[in-house]
């Protein structure tokens, strides 16, 4: 019988297997053939059959795979030598074209896919880096000073309370000269003061500083010498932007300037402040002149003062504080043994920001986590998405896979291809995001009330969203790359491949995750809102409408007679207007809370009670509407009660341990005690974040010096006419001065802004999320029902109803809904109950919240499927069943 | 069969000694050495032809090529005047580890000492 076998044939075979692996150069490949020959030649003659001996001569050559290693070892220094690395760049160029050709006609060919990968991972770049960038800029804050490790700024606190931030006016003198640990330090206190140039006058603000400002902070002088600029006693540091205002492009060292009634003169132009700075200010004035001018008050024991320390590198601030205590306490008799903390100047933006502080993890910081979780959120929903689509796209890629590896791509080349891919979809969908988020950062700016840039050439940013799109654009690819590779082709080839169990359910799996996350962010979303419009509608036992609010203190005139009789003057001009129902002068009014606040000792009581406290005039009571509920108002027309009487509230009353209160007396340790005249209900002083506490009010007569504002009711109506001849009255006052005023109600409900705010920004990305999400559920809904096109035309050619594949394609989806909503709504109750927990005033968390939440997660969801589905159950059956 | 390692080792000493004595191809180079060793040692191609090709980038052996009666080319080896000088000092060590061994063993074994 004749062999079939050629020899020739099967060599060329070999040949052609180890060309297309290219491991081995042409005259390697030579050198192996002239073996392979040599073999076969010598056992034919030994008698062996051909065939056989070419087995035989294969398996000695030995498996060229294996030898690979030891080849490449020698293969590089064999390329230089030949100079055939041109030609081996060039062929490595070819296959990189040809990847990229491939890659992007795969892409072309499933547009559809392609979109929704590259839209929902652009869209959540763009989530990220607003949100990275956001938790930068917050975590930049003070970075700029030199050496800001040595920064700190001073707290100071009583046993057991919280660390409030100001400090005595005589401590920084001492501390500079008997704490060698301290290089140098300054005091801060905020002015607002008039400053008036060629017949102007504004309302500025700045600081007073000690003269060692600029060696403690770096904030540059474009004009002007920080060694001197302290030198005349009345100078003053303006900002570039108020330099401007006032004396535009003329040089404006050397100008003279009115400040609060008093000549200074410009020594120095400082740059603005940068927007990530704690200290905020147009202007700064010598602190040197205030002693004098605050008299008494400038000692060893009233806590007002901002102040910072520049330490030397080697002390170390618990000991400088430890000093600071012991300092204390040689100057003053210090019953309360305060102790001091020096807070690290980098983290005060974010732990502290406000007067006080209790340590733990602070609002800024847990937002800032809240964001970042979000972010990851967003990321993890985009990259299921990928990794979903290239599952379920498994089934006809297999087919290409299988061509592929018939036509000899081994799997490494697979693996390129494939990552090719994903890095093609990660890169446009980078492009994508971060075009996006340059477009929408300045919204963001306004809508969050930041100023944070996002400078898309900044190597960090780069850097970011390279990482960003990388991470997730190959976690989406290796799918594909790992999983579809190793398909054998016979198998692929014919169809065989199924999806497995573990693939439909982990796909499945991964659903559930998106949407859990997504009903997470809704009802949150929902809970953050209506926590704020429940805040918004209690009852607050005021009334503010139309009442418009101006500050109007005695450091706007000349002298406290004067400011006195002015404003009386001024208030009874307003009254003669018709629209103009009542005008009252107060410390403070609802919704601006001063923080004044002492201990007063009450009658029957042998305990003193901690109790804030203010002062009004006669008016305030009824211009607010609010009800007395023992007693009487204070009478305008007893001079005698004037800083002699007291009204307090009903928490008050109840703190004071007091069944009734009229005719009681309380005494803060002053000449005479203060005489309870009357109760009034308990209204809501601040936000109803804070709870009620116990509120004293003093009457303040007609004294400018106990009041900061005026408010004036305005009638119903109309309010224009009345505001022009406010203004016009404000004009007779002071001519020189513009007058700024606000709505009371308007500002009261500033203090829900920043919480509308985040809740604005919770709903945004929360709408983000469940966007991806759907994009992801709408593509894997088409391949489902193209996977299922010829049983839906069986079905129907059988008797289903256009509804009943619809109830059958959509069902799947409805139950995975419902397995997130199981999820995620109880976690969500956690969290909320938690955030809620920080409210004074809470709503009740009840299922409504959150079966809405998981409703708009369902309805959206089947919205998006259902479109695909609806176009399945309606399709013609002899179509579907006909097609192949 | 000797072991793997000592087989290993002595594959770069055999090979130059066999190219010095005339220039040879691979499946020559094989067979000689299986002849030589009566079957003993068995080198594949896989373990020879990288070992040939990093002795010719090192300049201790040099290749051309003769045509041959069938197929492509036959690429032969010989040794260069670098692997002259290789193989005396490879012969040197081997000889000194010989010595060693013969001094360890010789008088168990019933062998005079140098």
């Amino acid at each position: 019988m004749k062999s079939h076998f050629d020899l020739e044939k099967a060599i060329a075979t070999w040949r052609q297997f180890h060309e297309r692996r290219r491991m081995l150069l042409p005259q390697d490949l030579n050198e192996l053939e002239c073996h392979l020959r040599d073999h076969v030649a010598e056992r034919v003659g030994a008698g062996v059959r051909e065939e056989a001996a070419f087995e035989e001569a294969l398996h000695a050559v030995g498996d060229v795979g294996e030898a690979e290693p030891e080849y490449k070892k020698v293969y590089w220094g064999k390329l230089q030598r030949r100079h055939a690395i041109i030609n081996e760049f060039i062929w490595r160029g070819t296959m990189l074209r040809n990847y990229l050709t491939v890659a992007l006609r795969n892409l072309g060919q499933r547009k559809g896919y392609t979109a929704i990968i590259v839209t929902s991972l652009g869209v959540a770049v763009t989530a990220s880096l607003l949100i990275l960038s956001y938790i930068q800029h917050e975590r930049s804050f003070d970075t700029f000073h030199d050496e800001v490790e040595h920064l700190y700024r001073v707290g100071e606190a009583e046993e057991g309370d919280p660390v409030y931030f100001r400090t005595r006016p005589r401590l920084l003198p001492a501390v500079l000269e008997h704490i060698p640990g301290v290089a140098s330090g300054t005091r801060t206190i905020e002015a607002n003061p008039w400053v008036s140039y060629n017949n102007q006058r504004f309302e500025e603000s700045g600081y007073y500083v000690d003269d060692t400002f600029f060696e403690v902070f770096s904030f540059p002088l474009v004009a002007g010498d920080q060694r001197t600029v302290w030198e005349p006693p009345n100078a003053v540091v303006m900002s570039e932007t108020l330099a401007r205002k006032y004396f535009a492009q003329d040089d404006p060292l050397g100008k003279m300037v009115i400040i609060d009634f008093q000549e200074h003169v410009v020594t120095g132009v400082m740059a603005d402040f940068p927007a990530a700075s704690t200290l905020q200010a147009d202007m700064l004035l010598p602190i040197a002149p205030l002693p004098d001018r605050w008299g008494d008050s400038w000692n060893w024991g009233n806590t007002f003062m901002p102040m910072y320390l520049r330490l030397h590198g080697e002390a170390s601030p618990d000991e400088v504080a430890d000093q600071m205590a012991s300092l204390l306490q040689r100057n003053i008799d210090d019953e309360e043994a305060t102790s001091f903390l020096l807070f690290p100047m980098r983290d005060f933006h974010l732990q502290a920001a406000g007067e006080l502080w209790t340590p733990g993890v602070s609002g800024a910081q847990k937002r800032l986590l809240v964001l970042l979780i979000i972010g990851i959120a967003i990321l993890c929903i985009a990259a299921i998405n990928a990794t979903n689509l290239a599952t379920a796209q498994a089934l006809t890629r297999a087919r290409e896979i299988g061509m592929r590896k018939v036509l000899g791509a081994h799997r490494g080349q697979l693996i390129t291809q494939f990552f090719g891919e994903a890095a093609l979809l990660s890169f446009a969908a980078m492009l994508l995001g971060s075009g996006l988020a340059w477009v929408v950062h300045p919204f963001f700016n306004e809508v969050w009330g930041t100023t944070m840039t996002l400078d898309l050439r900044q190597p960090s940013v780069l850097l970011l969203i390279l990482g960003i799109g990388g991470v997730v654009g190959l976690l989406a690819g290796s799918y594909p790359a790992f999983y579809l590779s190793r398909l054998r082709p016979v198998a692929s080839l014919k169809g065989r491949l199924q999806h497995s169990r573990f693939s439909v359910r982990a796909r499945n799996g991964l659903v559930v995750a998106q949407f859990a996350l997504s009903v997470m962010l809704i009802a949150s979303t929902l809970v953050m809102h209506k926590q704020i419009t429940f805040m918004k509608q209690q009852e607050l036992h005021f009334d503010d409408e139309g009442v418009v609010v101006m500050p109007l203190a005695v450091d706007d005139f000349e002298d406290e007679a004067v400011a006195s009789s002015r404003i009386e003057t001024l208030k009874s001009e307003l009254l003669r207007h018709p629209a103009i129902q009542a005008v009252s002068s107060a410390r403070a009014f609802p919704g601006i809370s001063r923080d004044w606040a002492t201990d007063f000792d009450v009658e029957g009581g042998a305990e003193p009670v901690h109790s804030r406290w203010t002062s009004v005039d006669d008016a305030y009571f009824p211009l607010f509407g609010i009800d007395l509920v023992e007693g009487r108002n204070f009478d305008g027309t007893r001079e005698a009660e004037v800083w002699r009487t007291a009204i307090i509230n009903e928490t008050a009353r109840a703190a004071f341990g007091w069944e009734t209160a009229v005719g009681k007396h309380i005494d803060w340790g002053g000449d005479e005690p203060f005489e309870v005249i009357g109760v009034v209900d308990d209204f809501h002083f601040a936000s109803l974040e804070e709870a009620i506490y116990p509120m004293v009010h003093f009457f303040g007569g007609t004294t400018a010096s106990n009041y900061d504002y005026l408010a004036i009711k305005l009638g119903p109506g109309d309010v224009t006419p009345a505001l022009a001849y406010i203004e016009e009255q404000l004009d007779v006052l002071d001519p020189a001065r513009t007058f700024d005023y606000f709505f009371a109600d308007a500002y009261f409900n500033q203090h829900y802004e920043e919480m509308e705010r985040q809740s604005v920004m919770l709903g945004f990305f929360a709408g983000l999320a469940i966007l991806i999400a759907c994009l992801g559920l709408f593509g894997l809904a088409s391949y489902i029902t193209t996977q299922r096109r010829k049983e839906i035309g069986i079905r129907k050619v059988l008797g289903a109803s256009a509804s009943d594949v619809l109830v059958l394609l959509t069902k799947n989806i409805a139950l995975l809904v419902l397995v997130a909503f199981v999820i995620g709504a109880p976690l969500t109750f956690l969290i909320m109950e938690r955030w809620l927990a920080d409210f004074a005033y809470r709503m009740e968390l009840g299922s409504g919240l959150f079966l809405l939440a998981g409703g708009m997660a369902l309805l959206i969801a089947l919205g998006t499927v259902g479109y695909q589905s609806l176009r399945a159950a309606l399709a013609d059956p002899v179509k579907t069943i006909r097609y192949e | 069969m000797l072991p793997k390692e000592l087989v290993a080792a002595s594959l770069r000493p055999i090979m130059l000694t066999l190219l010095e004595e005339r220039a040879m191809y691979g499946y020559q180079i094989i067979q000689r050495v299986h002849d030589l060793s009566d079957g003993q040692i068995k080198w594949t191609a896989s373990k020879l032809y990288p070992l040939l090709h990093d002795l010719e980038n090192k300049g201790l052996v040099e290749a051309f090529w003769q045509p041959s009666e069938a197929g492509p080319d036959r690429k032969y080896y010989r040794l260069t005047r670098v692997g002259r000088e290789a193989l005396a000092r490879e012969k040197r060590s081997w000889l000194d580890l010989n010595a060693i061994l013969v001094r360890l063993w010789g008088p168990e074994l019933g062998l005079q000492t140098a």
